[in-house]
C-alpha cells in the first residue's frame, strides 16, 4: 500500500485518461461524416498494484494503481476490406462497360428510343426500304424515276454504313483517351500512377510512425481510401507486412505494383493506347475493374471468350466490314453478270459507296441489262434479300438472310448490354451490402458517442470528487492533527 | 447488427435513387406506350418486334405491288375488249359485204374504207401504252411492238401484213407475224413478273421460277394468232387485210372464209379475256389475304411491345405516392440523435 500521495497521483492519472477518452470521442464525432473514417477507441487497462519491488506474495491487501491508457486503436475489419476491394473491381468493370455500351448501342440501334413510330431506322430498316424500292422497280422495269429512287436508297444504305463505322471509330478513340487518363492522369499527373505514388508515400510515413509502437490511425484511413479508389480501376491484391507497409499486386499477374521494398512500378500505355504495359514492356493482365472494361471495349472482337474475346468495338466493326464487302460483292456479281458495270465499291465499312459509273448514270442498274426480260433481271436483285448465306462472317457464310445479319449487328450489342446491366445491378447491391457491413463495424454512431461522452464526463466528475476528498483528508492530517 | 448514422444516410440515398429510377421508367413507358424503349431492356422481345416490323414492311410493299398489278391487268383487259369490238365490227362489215346482193363499186369502196379504218384502229390499239410500257410488251422508250409491213423494209410479200417486234431476237427486229409457228411462239413470249408475296425465286439462269411471282403480261400472240401450225399462223389484222384486198379486186368476192376466221378470232380473244379474269381474281384473293396478314401482324407487334396504358398509369401514380412518403419519412429519421436531447 502506498502513501496518501499515491492516491492523488493515481486520481490525476485517471483524470488524464478521461480527458484522453473525451478527446477520442471528440475525434470520432468530428469525423462522423468523413469518408473511410474508422472509429477510434482508447485502449485502457486498469493498472496492477504497485508492489514496490516485492513479489505478489504479501498478506497485506493490494489495490490496483488506477487506470492507464495503452493505445488508440481503430476498429476496422481487414477481411471486409479485402472482400470490398474484390467486389468493387467487378462493380467497376460493369459500371464502365454499362456506360460504354449505352453509347455503343445508340450507334447501331435500329429503334430510336424517343420515337413512337413502328419503323426501324437503322441499317436493317434501310435495307428493307431498298428491297421495297427494288420491288417497285420490278413492276415498272423501264421507269427511270424509280431507278433513280433505287440509286438514292442505295446511297442511304452506304452512308449509314459509313457513318456507323466512323462513329465506332470515334467512340474507340474516346475510350482510349479515357483509359490513358485513368492510367496516367490528365496533364501527366493524377490517375493510377499518381495514386500508387501516394500510397508509397503513406507506406513510408506509416512505417516510420509505427516504429514507436503506436498505430498511425489517420494515415491508415487515408491509405485505405486510396486503395479503395484503386480497387475500382483494377483487381488489386493488398497484403500488409509486419512493418505496417502494404504490398499491392494485381490478381492473376505476377508483377507487383508496389513491392515489398516499397518500390512503385508504374503502368504505361502502349503506342496506340490499346494495351496497358508494365515498365519492362510486358502486357499487364487486367481483366477486371474499369481499366479491364476499357480494354475490352477497345480490343473485344467477339471470337472467343476470355482474353478480350467478348463483344467490343472491333467485334461490331468487323460485322459492319463483313456486311460492306459481302453485300457489295453480291450486288456487283448480279450487275456485272451480263457484261454490265459494277454498282457499288467497298474495301471496308469506312469507304462503302456507289461506284463512279453509277454516280454518273442514274439508271445504270437497268442499263446493265440489254435484254428484254428486265422484270426477271430485277427479280434476281429482289431474291438476293431472301437468300441465305449471302453475307460471310469471319470467312464462313452465315446461316441467315442479309437482314438477319444486319439485325444481328444491333442484337449482338443489345443482348450483351442487357447481360451487363443485370451484372451491374447485382454487383452494385453486393458492394452496397459489404459497405453496409464495413460501416456497421467502423462507422460512427452519434448516439453511442453521446453516451460515451456522458460516461466519461461523469467519471471525470467523480474522480474530481475523489481528489477533493483525498485533499480534505490530507488537510485534516497535516493541518489539523496534533496542532 | 450495429447501426451507424452513415449507414442510415447511405441507405436512404440509395432507396430514394431507386424510387426515382422506377418513377422514370414508368414515365417513359407511359409517354412512349411501349414496354421497352431500348432493345437492351428486353432483347428477346426486341428480336420478336424486329421480325414483326420486317414482316409488316413486306406486307405493305406487297399491298402496293398488288394494287399496281391490278390496275395494269384491268387496263390490259379493257384493251383486249377493244380488240374484241374491232373483230366483231369487222365481222359485221364483212358479213354485210358478203350478203349484199347488189354490191357495186361504190359500196365496195365504202366497205374497204371501213375495214381499212378498223385495221388502223387495231394497230393503234395493239400499240397502246399504260404506265410507261406498251401493253403488249416492251418499254415505251423502245420500238412499238407492232407495225404494218412495207415493201421497202420488209419485202413485197410482207407489204401491208402485220409485223411484230421480236424483243427476244438476237438481234431484236421486226418479223412477220404470220411466220410465228408453234415452236417459235415460246421463244418470242414476254413476261412481266411481279413479286406479290408468293415467295419469288430465281433459277440458276436468272429467270423467275414460274408460280413464285405473278406474271401480268398479256400475250399478244395468243390473242391474235389463228390456226397456228408448225409452219406459221394467220392473224386478225391479216384476215381483215385479206377481205380488203378481195373487195379491191372487184366483182362479187366470196368472203365466207374470212367471216369464219373472224369468228374464230373472237373465240381466241375470249380465251385471253378469261385468262385475264383469272389473274384479276387471283390478285383480289391475294389482296384480301395480305390485308388479313397485316392486321394479324400489327396485333402481334402490339402484344409484344405495347404497354397496357391503364396499368402503366396506375404504377406511375403508386410509385409517385411511395416516393413522396419515403421523402417525408426519411427526413424525420435523419434529424434526431442523442445530442438533441442532452442538456
Amino acid at each position: 500500500m502506498g502513501t496518501e500521495f499515491t492516491g492523488l497521483s493515481w486520481a490525476g492519472r485517471a483524470l488524464d485518461v478521461f480527458q484522453e477518452e473525451i478527446s477520442v470521442t471528440n475525434q470520432n464525432i468530428s469525423n462522423a461524416a468523413t469518408t473511410g473514417y474508422s472509429r477510434q477507441r482508447l485502449n485502457i487497462v486498469s493498472a496492477g498494484p504497485d508492489t514496490g519491488g516485492y513479489d505478489y506474495y504479501s498478506d497485506v491487501p493490494q489495490v490496483g494503481a488506477g487506470v492507464q491508457s495503452k493505445s488508440v486503436e481503430q476498429i476496422r475489419d481487414k477481411f471486409l476490406d479485402e472482400r470490398y476491394r474484390n467486389e468493387n473491381a467487378t462493380k467497376g468493370l460493369y459500371d464502365e462497360l454499362s456506360d460504354s455500351f449505352s453509347q455503343l448501342e445508340s450507334v447501331v440501334s435500329e429503334t430510336d428510343s424517343t420515337d413512337n413510330s413502328d419503323v426501324l431506322t437503322g441499317l436493317s430498316g434501310q435495307i428493307s426500304t431498298l428491297a421495297d424500292d427494288l420491288k417497285k422497280l420490278q413492276a415498272s422495269p423501264d421507269d427511270t424515276n424509280i431507278a433513280s429512287t433505287v440509286k438514292s436508297q442505295m446511297e442511304v444504305v452506304c452512308q449509314t454504313v459509313q457513318s456507323d463505322s466512323s462513329q465506332l471509330d470515334k467512340l474507340s478513340e474516346q475510350i482510349k483517351e479515357n483509359l490513358k487518363i485513368t492510367v496516367n492522369g490528365g496533364l501527366g499527373d493524377g490517375g493510377i500512377n499518381a495514386t500508387l505514388k501516394s500510397i508509397g508515400e503513406l507506406n513510408k510515413q506509416i512505417a516510420g510512425y509505427e516504429q514507436s509502437g503506436q498505430s498511425a490511425n489517420d494515415l491508415r484511413d487515408q491509405r485505405n481510401n486510396l486503395l479503395d479508389e484503386l480497387s475500382a480501376d483494377m483487381d488489386i491484391q493488398v497484403t500488409e507486412q509486419s512493418n505496417g507497409m502494404v504490398t499491392v499486386g494485381i490478381n492473376g499477374d505476377s508483377h507487383m505494383l508496389i513491392d515489398s521494398g516499397n518500390h512503385v512500378n508504374s503502368l504505361q500505355m502502349n503506342a496506340d493506347n490499346t494495351k496497358v504495359l508494365w515498365s519492362n514492356g510486358t502486357e499487364a493482365d487486367l481483366k477486371n475493374g474499369s481499366v479491364g472494361a476499357d480494354l475490352q471495349m477497345i480490343n473485344g472482337d467477339g471470337t472467343n471468350k476470355g482474353s478480350y474475346g467478348d463483344v467490343g468495338i472491333p467485334c461490331v466493326k468487323n460485322m459492319l466490314d463483313d456486311f460492306a464487302t459481302g453485300f457489295t460483292a453480291a450486288i456487283n456479281k448480279l450487275a456485272t453478270g451480263n457484261g454490265g458495270k459494277a454498282l457499288l465499291s467497298a474495301t471496308s465499312s469506312s469507304d462503302m459507296r456507289i461506284s463512279d459509273d453509277w454516280e454518273s448514270s442514274d439508271s445504270l442498274i437497268l442499263d446493265n441489262y440489254s435484254g428484254s426480260d428486265k422484270g426477271n433481271y430485277i427479280g434476281q436483285f429482289i431474291t438476293l434479300f431472301s437468300q441465305k448465306g449471302v453475307i460471310s462472317q469471319n470467312g464462313s457464310a452465315t446461316a441467315g438472310t442479309i437482314q438477319d445479319f444486319t439485325d444481328s449487328i444491333s442484337m449482338t450489342v443489345s443482348q450483351r448490354y442487357s447481360y451487363i446491366k443485370q451484372m451491374d445491378d447485382s454487383s452494385k447491391s453486393i458492394v452496397k451490402s459489404i459497405q453496409t457491413a464495413r460501416s456497421s463495424v467502423s462507422g460512427v454512431n452519434l448516439d453511442e458517442e453521446g453516451v460515451n461522452l456522458i460516461k466519461y464526463q461523469q467519471s471525470y466528475n467523480a474522480t474530481s470528487r475523489v481528489i477533493t476528498v483525498i485533499n480534505d483528508m490530507l488537510d485534516t492530517l497535516i493541518n489539523k492533527t496534533a496542532v | 447488427m450495429r447501426i451507424t448514422t452513415g449507414m442510415i444516410a447511405d441507405n436512404y440515398i440509395g432507396m430514394l435513387s431507386d424510387g426515382l429510377n422506377r418513377l422514370n421508367n414508368y414515365f417513359e413507358q407511359m409517354s412512349s406506350e411501349k414496354k421497352f424503349s431500348r432493345a437492351s431492356d428486353d432483347p428477346a422481345d426486341a428480336m420478336k418486334a424486329y421480325q414483326s416490323l420486317h414482316e409488316l414492311d413486306e406486307i405493305s410493299q406487297y399491298s402496293d405491288s398488288i394494287s399496281e398489278a391490278k390496275s395494269w391487268v384491268n387496263n390490259s383487259e379493257s384493251t383486249v375488249n377493244i380488240v374484241n369490238e374491232i373483230a366483231k365490227s369487222a365481222q359485221e362489215t364483212v358479213n354485210a359485204a358478203n350478203s349484199n346482193a347488189t354490191l357495186n363499186s361504190d359500196d365496195e369502196k365504202t366497205y374497204e374504207m371501213k375495214l381499212e379504218g378498223l385495221q388502223s384502229e387495231l394497230l393503234q390499239t395493239l400499240n397502246s401504252t399504260f404506265s410507261g410500257r406498251y401493253v403488249f410488251g416492251g418499254p415505251q422508250s423502245g420500238p412499238a411492238p407492232f407495225r404494218a409491213g412495207t415493201a421497202a423494209e420488209d419485202g413485197a410479200v410482207n407489204d401491208g401484213k402485220l409485223m411484230i417486234y421480236n424483243y427476244n431476237g438476237n438481234p431484236p427486229s421486226y418479223v412477220p407475224f404470220s411466220g410465228i409457228n408453234s415452236s417459235s411462239e415460246s421463244s418470242m413470249s414476254l413476261t412481266l413478273p411481279v413479286d406479290v408475296g408468293l415467295g419469288m425465286r430465281t433459277d440458276s439462269n436468272g429467270k423467275v421460277v414460274a408460280g413464285t411471282a405473278m406474271d401480268i403480261q398479256t400475250s399478244s400472240i395468243k390473242m391474235l394468232a389463228l390456226n397456228m401450225s408448225g409452219t406459221g399462223c394467220e392473224n386478225l389484222y391479216d384476215v381483215i387485210g385479206d377481205a380488203v384486198s378481195k373487195l379491191k379486186n372487184g366483182g362479187m368476192p366470196d368472203l365466207g372464209g374470212d367471216i369464219t376466221k373472224l369468228q374464230s378470232a373472237q373465240d381466241g380473244i375470249l380465251q385471253v379475256t378469261t385468262g385475264i379474269g383469272e389473274k384479276t381474281d387471283m390478285l383480289d384473293f391475294l389482296s384480301g389475304r395480305n390485308d388479313a396478314n397485316s392486321i394479324s401482324q400489327k396485333s402481334r407487334l402490339s402484344q409484344i411491345q405495347d404497354v397496357d396504358i391503364e396499368q402503366a398509369i396506375m404504377q406511375y401514380q403508386t410509385q409517385q405516392e411511395v416516393y413522396n412518403v419515403s421523402l417525408s419519412v426519411g427526413s424525420k429519421i435523419l434529424q434526431k440523435n442523442l445530442f438533441d436531447f442532452l442538456e
